[in-house]
């Protein structure tokens, strides 16, 4: 019983990680050389930092669908900014800044104005994609720093920079998570906000610090998008950056009601994602079929660690999901019957 | 009684992880009778339940409704059966009329649909045969608790329910609704056709309501008895079993209040004031006056609305107050946030746990220290190891039984209160709010939690006020008792040596009477 408790929870995705990686090694003979994995996560990196910050909202029972667009400020921002001869680092500062204000900005509205998550970052979604295409008139905009060129396209080693960078970043996150007071708030705020409350959490800082984090991480997923195509696109994000990065985070276990969750898991989720996109581009799969393979596998997946769960507990497969996914739901809808009926 | 039982378990045994949870277990209800089932937290009558309810099945053992054998592979086979179970947490759709849950997945048709004339006009008539009033119109969101429960018990009456199940079904009721749940449950099998099993933690309601009562201890049915043929002592030792009985014996019920609170207040001094409130009011209370001194504990008491509630979260700065004065340790007070009360040295334990009180995924642990982080870290990182002493530390005397290193929801009710309390205690506050605090917890760690509310006071530097709707419990662990009247109280307070629980219900209704 104790030893059972010690594997970790993420152990289910990272076996199907596993598995689903070598299957594709035997299908295709150029899939599992360490040139094709580096690359395949280099092609993931912009994915798995949007999965990190989706997880800090995610485990508050926000959600931010606003990060794709946070792709598009990002590259062009830089991109204006370097086009006006200021240094690369600067136009870094300030895409960073432009995608984190957007993340203050959904934190404070919905933190103080309450407005739901969904909506605030539904709307900053329509705000944050149309100002890249305003500010450039819809033209890409090249981008001459060669040193910017680095954060995509660099390599330390055999590895490239914008992998070290997101492991740098996980390692970061995955600690203020496990290790810090915050970390420990954000986890109380998504599991039970009044109790959070009650206990003297600043559920504030809370609500908007996980919101600017998520928007932080849409800025260094732009950087590193930018200086791949060494050009800031204004169009940049808008596809399937946002359905695969909840999608990475679902699928590693973060659950979409609260509380529930780890850095570790979501970076196995993008991987997982990452691993799928490029053995399919290997087997000369038509990229139109990736988002259909990813939902069916977040289906799967997210059923049979259900089934685990529940088999493990001794519960009914209806009870572990119902935990796990609607009970948070469900005192939503009870509290706000209750207090219309006041 | 000689007709055929509606409802006959015999040999039911259950076991999980090679636990028996339930041994051999025999019960029998026969129409027209209400069984009690009593017993301790973990003593198997939610398993029971959760079995009879068809929601998991036995290892051994056989099911019989009226007569004929079942097996039940779902909850939905179950009530197809004819046996219903109404749980603390309901089932009802808020959104939905009452009209419209009656008759959910069974609605009356006309050609067009649902006829829902048709429907309200027999839901009218079901409730008023049960003697409940409640227009089938109105939406279940908007019904109190007891009244949805209600409407549950009604709806499985609708499905042909012969056998209902009532699991604590008054835990979150007032005395009021208590007395009307207990005419309705009576009303019920008063025909003769439906039998009901009532699980309660209250002895009181066992006897005003059951025919029979049995008392599981540990798995295995240790008393079967008419109620009118048992005794409330022998009850209460079959249900802690015999070595605790000495121990906790004073902290039981009703009529054991006595000595041990008249010693209690002329041993010890008070010390000084740590609570003055003068001419308090709010939104929703008017001119509250009272004091509170380090070292008592101050019970409070009242009818539900009469703003006692509502006094303790203005205290914790959850509610803005509009005039009057509060004077916290000889300094003017003004509540402004639950960060700032915490700060200025106020605890309060909330009275729905499960809402507000803890954060399910958050271990035990990680509860406990929720509210202190900011002295266990450096750089915001926490020290994991020091935090863990502390609360672990905290956590002996109060003999949590279960594992901190989990999430909090594997404690039962009684420990997750023992948790909260623990987190009380690392907060080393001056002033405890303690509302209801044994609402939902076993006869066992009832009295282990008044012991602990006596001993947060021993200490001495701390004063503690406590809300309860159980007389019994107010005075036995209260020093003095104020009474809440239709939202304010001027601060006289009772000696609990002078009172009984009559007196208290009394003094809450007077007021109004007048």
């Amino acid at each position: 019983m104790k030893r059972t408790r010690h594997i970790p929870k993420e152990m289910g995705i990272f076996s199907v990680l596993v598995v689903v990686y070598l299957l594709f090694g035997l299908l295709a003979p150029t899939f599992m050389t360490t040139s094709n994995t580096f690359t395949l996560l280099l092609n993931g990196s912009v994915v798995a930092l949007l999965a990190i910050g989706e997880t800090f909202v995610l485990l508050t029972a926000g959600i931010d669908l606003s990060v794709g667009a946070g792709i598009a400020l990002s590259g062009v921002v830089a991109a204006i900014a370097i086009q006006h001869g200021l240094p690369w680092y600067v136009g870094v500062l300030l895409a960073l800044a432009s995608t984190t204000l957007i993340g203050l900005f959904n934190g404070v509205v919905i933190h103080y104005v309450k407005v739901p998550p969904f909506i605030v970052t539904f709307a900053t979604m329509g705000v944050a994609s149309s100002i890249p295409l305003i500010l450039t008139n819809a033209t890409p905009i090249p981008i001459t720093s060669n040193t910017f060129s680095f954060i995509g396209q660099g390599f330390i080693g055999p590895i490239p920079f914008a992998v070290l960078l997101l492991a740098v970043v996980a390692i970061i996150a995955h600690l203020i998570l496990s290790r810090t007071v915050f970390g420990l708030h954000v986890y109380s705020v998504g599991g039970n906000r009044e109790s959070a409350r009650l206990a003297g959490v600043n559920t504030a800082k809370v609500d908007v610090v996980v919101y600017m984090v998520s928007g932080l991480m849409a800025g260094l997923g732009g950087l590193v998008d930018a200086s791949r195509l060494m050009s800031g696109y204004p169009t940049a994000g808008s596809g399937t950056s946002l359905f695969f990065s909840i999608s990475a985070a679902v699928v590693g276990g973060v659950s979409l009601f609260g509380g529930v969750g780890t850095i570790l898991g979501a970076i196995i989720g993008a991987v997982l994602i990452a691993v799928v996109s490029d053995g399919m581009d290997i087997m000369n799969v038509s990229s139109y079929w990736q988002p259909l393979v990813i939902g069916l596998i977040i289906l799967v997946g997210v059923t049979i660690d259900t089934l685990r769960v529940a088999q493990s507990q001794r519960v009914s497969f209806r009870e572990v999901f119902v935990a796990r996914f609607t009970r948070r739901a469900v005192d939503h809808a009870a509290g706000e019957a209750k207090s219309a009926s006041k | 009684m000689t007709s055929i039982p509606v409802l006959q378990v015999s040999g039911i045994s259950k076991s999980y992880n090679r636990v028996e949870v339930l041994h051999h277990v025999d019960l029998t209800v026969y129409p027209g009778e209400v069984r009690a089932l009593i017993g301790h937290n973990g003593a198997g009558k939610s398993t029971l339940l959760r079995i009879l309810s068809g929601a998991e099945a036995p290892d051994q053992g056989s099911i019989m409704v009226g007569g004929e054998k079942r097996f039940f592979a779902s909850p939905r086979d179950a009530q197809e059966f004819g046996v219903a179970a109404v749980y603390q947490e309901l089932r009802l759709l808020p959104q939905l009329s009452v009209g419209e849950n009656i008759y959910l997945g069974h609605e009356p048709r006309s050609r067009y649909g649902i006829d829902r004339k048709k429907m309200f006009r027999a839901a009218e008539q079901l409730l008023q045969r049960h003697n409940i009033h409640i227009d089938p119109r109105e939406q279940v969101g908007r019904l109190s608790h007891a009244q949805r429960q209600l409407v549950e018990v009604v709806a499985a009456l609708e499905r042909q329910a012969r056998v209902i199940l009532l699991d604590e079904p008054t835990t979150a009721l007032q005395a009021d609704q208590v007395d009307d749940l207990i005419r309705t449950v009576r009303g019920i099998v008063a025909d003769g056709t439906v039998g009901v099993i009532f699980v309660s933690h209250k002895l009181d309601e066992v006897w005003s309501v059951a025919d029979r009562l049995t008392v599981l201890r540990n798995g295995d049915v240790v008393l079967d008895k008419a109620t009118r043929e048992a005794d409330k002592q022998e009850v209460i030792r079959f249900i802690v079993g015999d070595t605790h009985v000495v121990e906790s014996s004073h902290g039981l019920l009703s009529s054991q209040k006595g000595s041990s609170g008249s010693q209690r207040t002329e041993s010890r001094k008070m010390g000084p004031e740590i609570l003055r409130v003068d001419n308090l009011s709010s939104r929703s209370l008017r001119s509250i006056s009272l004091n509170v001194n380090v070292g008592e504990v101050v019970g409070l008491y009242g009818l539900e609305g009469s703003g006692r509630t509502d006094f303790f979260r203005l205290l914790y700065g959850l509610d803005s107050m509009i005039g009057g004065r509060i004077d916290l340790a000889g300094r003017p007070y003004h509540p402004h946030s639950p960060k700032r009360a915490m700060a200025l040295g106020i605890a309060f334990v909330t009275e729905e746990r499960k809402k507000d009180g803890f954060v399910p995924m958050l271990s035990t642990i990680q509860n406990v220290a929720l509210p202190v982080l900011s002295r266990y870290q450096s750089f915001g990182f926490i020290h994991r190891s020091t935090v863990e002493r502390a609360v672990l530390d905290t956590l002996k005397p109060l003999q949590l039984r279960g594992d901190p290193s989990l999430p909090a929801t594997h404690l039962s009710g009684g420990n997750q209160q023992k948790m909260l309390f623990a987190r009380t205690l690392m907060q080393n506050p001056r002033l405890i709010l303690l509302d209801e605090p044994t609402k939902g917890v076993d006869i066992g760690a009832k009295a282990e939690i008044h012991r602990l509310i006596r001993d947060l006071v021993q200490g001495g530097d701390v004063g503690v006020m406590v809300i309860s709707s159980e007389e019994e419990e107010l005075l036995e662990v209260s020093d003095r008792i104020i009474v809440f009247r239709d939202r304010t109280t001027d601060g006289t307070s009772y000696q609990t040596k002078a009172l009984t629980d009559i007196d208290l219900r009394n003094l809450a209704l007077s007021e109004v009477v007048s």
